[in-house]
């Protein structure tokens, strides 16, 4: 009993609960901090001149069949004109139609291959009226095994006094609902050519023979009128030309579908983009970039391949009790952006070696790309920022010590993306929102290097 | 065979009350803890030590009173506190409830004059968890949240002598002083999305021998008077330590672990200073018992691997008195002892020119039970004061002590003879 009573009375003392929180700030002082010191980074806008377009590669690396078509003035960068070119192949020979019976040739339409339901513009405006032409194109491109792919500044040629159909559309869910489809109505010279090899049943219309019928044919262009102040986007993919044919009360299609439909076939079209710089922007190349305090600004772009060059500055310290907690880069957008020009709300970082080429995505310890948000201050919206955390890289560019970063070593931020080596050519090229998008990020502030330190 | 592993259960219980983080008060942070006011056998006469003995606890503040008890018995002691405060500051407030100040201890005779005592018990505490938020220092519109913490403290285990000289009783404890000062900073930027937050330990461990003498001289002034003087000190001492500092950075995203410092101070010194505690009892009657105490140490001289921590030194002033109706009464009630006492401490601390004192008023009782076979004195005192102020910034603590003091004699570990 004695004992029970003895351990019963430790117990209730032991198991007292020792809840430590308690207070003392005023007492104690604080014995570390965090601070922050802030570097301007010397920033310049890079261009990268060459990406591919062509579908084999987007389809690929991006899961997307997207060419792109129009044009469009930007006040900052300047005009961009988007002009895809495909081909098309046969659908094969059923005997029908055939010269034994009366079939008559009735037209060649391609159908206007932008989806207002499902898609929205890339940029511009909706409202003005845009004009786009079909041409044929006079050659077709050769396949490349050792760099197959196209980029955007190839083109094809084509007799501009000979286009095979104009069509003027308004880019409103208003407009196009005034008709079940809208469509280019193309020559009949090149319909009633095309219908007689149909009816010929020729074997060049056998998906099997498509390449003896892209030398035949070679291909089409859409071209836009450079009034045009809209970009879309349109499925390369899903793009048809249609041969209308009737027999008696009956009518008839003869499709002529994209290559690109079909595995493989996507590096027969693409989207070139003739790129007209503003005066600023002019002479602006991948090797020769131009400095922010120039012209005090600094440009992001896809389609147009601009980018940000970034040389960071190194601090040393030698206080032994002074570790970076975070590191980032703070790029300040442009408040009074008003264009119909969407503007990104989310940019990567990407390596660059000390011969500038792009060695890969920008990554933390667990491998995973560095992105920079936008963030809004709730109460002022104004004050927008893009943060980007790259703090793993550069504790392991200066945990060396005082050495620094080497200053020939560059980071380059642009849309997302992924650099990717194609086919023989060992300098990594680039596949991104920069391929698909106009997205654009105007840089009017110094962008600004936040190095937080613990100090304990 | 059950005796044994009585004892076992009481020693363990001991043990993990010794290791628990025993303090919530941020004025332990400084050198090696708080160490207690007021603790042992006489909590409830304001913790007067000096010139106290008797035979029924064992004393161990004062190794001489060791040759109070009596000679053919065995003595065995536990204690512990259960302790809640009230902390506030001239904005916040709080609580905590800690069990603390555990000890235990053993005391017999070996050679006629001579008693030996053994015992492990706390010297020191730590404990205490603060948590900061601050702006950061060039972007004010972020901010980042620092937690402090703190445990550890000092044991100590014991082996003491008393040898009485005639009147004189002379004594002493070689301890052995042991534990870990442990101090831990979290630094965390808020919000905690990306990027990394710190973790720091300082990591003390201290051991070292400590020699505490003790005497006391009982002096009959009158058949019914006595006046017992006593006093103990220790000299100061370098206790040894190792330090190790340890800093990490922690990944906000992965959790992956990266380390920053990694250091190590090996053969350092803790430097524990000269401590006396003198003071004087006077009883009459078998009835009537008044004490007084004082405390001081050097802690001016206090330092740690080489560095002065510039406190002040410490001093301590305590009376107590006790009452015992009657030894041998009939009723239970006449043979308690009932006893009273307070205490003043200037401690070592002072913050902002203000001394960080501590004020108590102690009451309580010793309760003489006997058994068949043993005797069991079960003391229970209540100590209620207050440390520190809310002047200048500082911590208000104001604390309610229960001290549960229980001494066994003899029969618990000897078998009884048969003549």
């Amino acid at each position: 009993m004695r004992i029970i009573f003895l351990v019963g009375l430790l117990l209730a003392l032991y198991s007292c609960n020792n809840d430590l929180n308690t207070i003392g700030d005023t007492l104690v002082p604080a014995e570390g901090s965090v601070s922050v010191e802030s570097f301007d980074i010397e920033t310049s806008t890079v261009q990268l001149q060459s990406f591919p377009t062509s579908l084999n590669i987007l389809y690929n690396a991006l899961e997307s069949s997207q060419l792109t078509l129009g044009s469009i003035h930007d006040q900052t960068t300047g005009e961009l004109t988007a002009t895809p070119y495909f081909q098309i192949i046969g659908n094969g020979n059923s005997g029908i139609p055939n010269f034994e019976d009366n079939y008559v040739y009735d037209s060649l339409t391609i159908k206007f291959p932008f989806d207002y339901s499902s898609s929205r513009i890339i940029a511009g405006d909706t409202t003005a009226l845009q004009t786009y032409q079909i041409y044929r194109l006079e050659d077709y491109p050769r396949f490349d095994y050792d760099d197959p792919c196209i980029y955007n500044n190839e083109t094809f040629p084509y007799d501009p006094q000979k286009p095979l159909a104009t069509l003027n559309v308004r880019l409103e869910r208003e407009f196009f609902t005034q008709r079940d489809e809208w469509y280019f109505k193309l020559d009949d010279n090149l319909g009633k050519e095309l219908f007689n090899l149909i009816r010929a049943q020729d074997s060049i219309l056998n998906p099997s023979n498509a390449l003896d019928f892209i030398r035949y044919f070679n291909g089409l262009v859409i071209v836009p009128d450079e009034k045009n102040t809209a970009l879309l986007p349109i499925d390369g993919s899903s793009l048809q030309l249609r041969c209308h044919y009737h027999l008696n009360t009956n009518n008839y299609i003869y499709p002529f579908n994209a290559i690109a439909s079909y595995s493989s076939g996507g590096y027969y079209a693409f989207t070139n983009f003739k790129h007209e710089p503003s005066e600023w922007l002019k002479n602006i190349s991948w090797t020769d970039s131009l400095p922010f305090s120039e012209y005090g600004q600094a440009v992001i772009q896809g389609l147009n391949g601009y980018m940000l060059k970034m040389q960071l500055p190194f601090q040393s310290s030698v206080d032994p009790y002074r570790t970076i907690l975070k590191v980032e880069i703070v790029l300040e957008p442009k408040v009074d952006n008003f264009e119909d020009i969407p503007e990104p709300t989310r940019i990567q970082v990407f390596r660059l070696d000390k011969h500038s080429r792009i060695t890969g995505n920008l990554t933390d310890l667990s491998g995973n790309p560095v992105y920079g948000y936008l963030e809004t201050n709730p109460y002022y919206q104004e004050d927008r920022k893009f943060k980007i955390d790259i703090t793993d890289y550069y504790n392991s560019m200066v945990s060396s010590g005082t050495g620094g970063i080497d200053p020939e070593l560059n980071l380059l931020i642009g849309l997302p993306g992924t650099p990717i080596q194609v086919g023989t050519d060992e300098i990594n090229t680039f596949v991104g929102a920069n391929n698909l998008s106009f997205q654009r990020l105007i840089i009017d502030e110094v962008p600004v290097l936040r190095i937080y330190y613990a100090n304990y | 065979m059950k005796k044994i592993f009585t004892s076992i259960a009481i020693l363990l219980f001991t043990l993990g009350a010794l290791g628990q983080n025993n303090m919530g008060t941020p004025y332990s942070k400084f050198g090696v803890g708080l160490s207690p006011d007021n603790y042992g056998a006489y909590t409830g006469m304001g913790g007067v030590s000096a010139a106290m003995r008797d035979n029924y606890n064992i004393n161990f503040l004062n190794p001489a009173s060791y040759t109070a008890l009596d000679s053919n018995r065995f003595y065995f002691q536990m204690g512990v506190t259960g302790e809640y405060v009230d902390v506030s500051t001239y904005k916040d407030h709080s609580n905590y409830k800690v069990a603390q100040n555990a000890s235990l201890n053993m005391a017999f005779r070996v050679y006629k004059k001579t008693f030996v005592s053994l015992g492990l018990m706390q010297k020191s505490d730590r404990g205490f968890d603060l948590v900061y938020s601050y702006p950061i220092s060039g972007e004010p519109t972020m901010y980042y949240v620092q937690q402090l913490e703190g445990l550890g403290g000092l044991n100590e285990a014991y082996l003491g002598i008393a040898y009485q000289l005639g009147k004189l009783s002379l004594g002493v404890n070689a301890a052995y002083i042991f534990g870990k000062v442990e101090d831990r900073l979290t630094l965390v930027m808020q919000p905690a999305t990306s990027g990394y937050y710190l973790k720091s330990q300082t990591l003390t461990h201290i051991s070292s021998g400590l020699f505490t003498f003790g005497f006391q001289l009982p002096l009959e002034l009158t058949k019914k008077s006595e006046l017992t003087l006593g006093g103990s000190f220790n000299f100061g001492t370098s206790l040894h330590g190792n330090r190790t500092f340890t800093a990490n950075k922690i990944s906000n995203t992965s959790g992956a672990i990266m380390n920053v410092n990694n250091e190590n101070w090996d053969n350092g010194e803790v430097f524990y200073p000269f401590r006396m505690i003198v003071g004087a009892s006077y009883q009459y009657n078998q009835k009537w018992l008044f004490a007084g105490d004082y405390t001081y140490q050097k802690m001016s001289a206090y330092e740690e691997f080489g560095t002065n921590q510039e406190f002040q030194d410490y001093h301590k002033a305590a009376i107590g008195g006790a009452l015992q109706p009657k030894e041998n009464g009939r009723y239970w009630w006449q043979r308690n002892k009932y006893t009273m006492g307070a205490y003043f401490t200037r401690s070592q601390l002072r913050f902002n020119y203000t001394d960080i004192n501590t004020y108590g008023i102690t009451v309580g009782t010793q309760m003489p039970l006997r058994l068949a076979r043993q005797e069991l004195m079960l003391g229970v005192a209540v100590d209620l004061g207050m440390r520190g102020t809310h002047r200048n910034n500082q911590i208000l603590e104001k604390y309610a002590k229960l001290r549960i003091n229980i001494a066994f004699k003899e029969l618990w570990f000897m078998k009884a003879k048969i003549y």
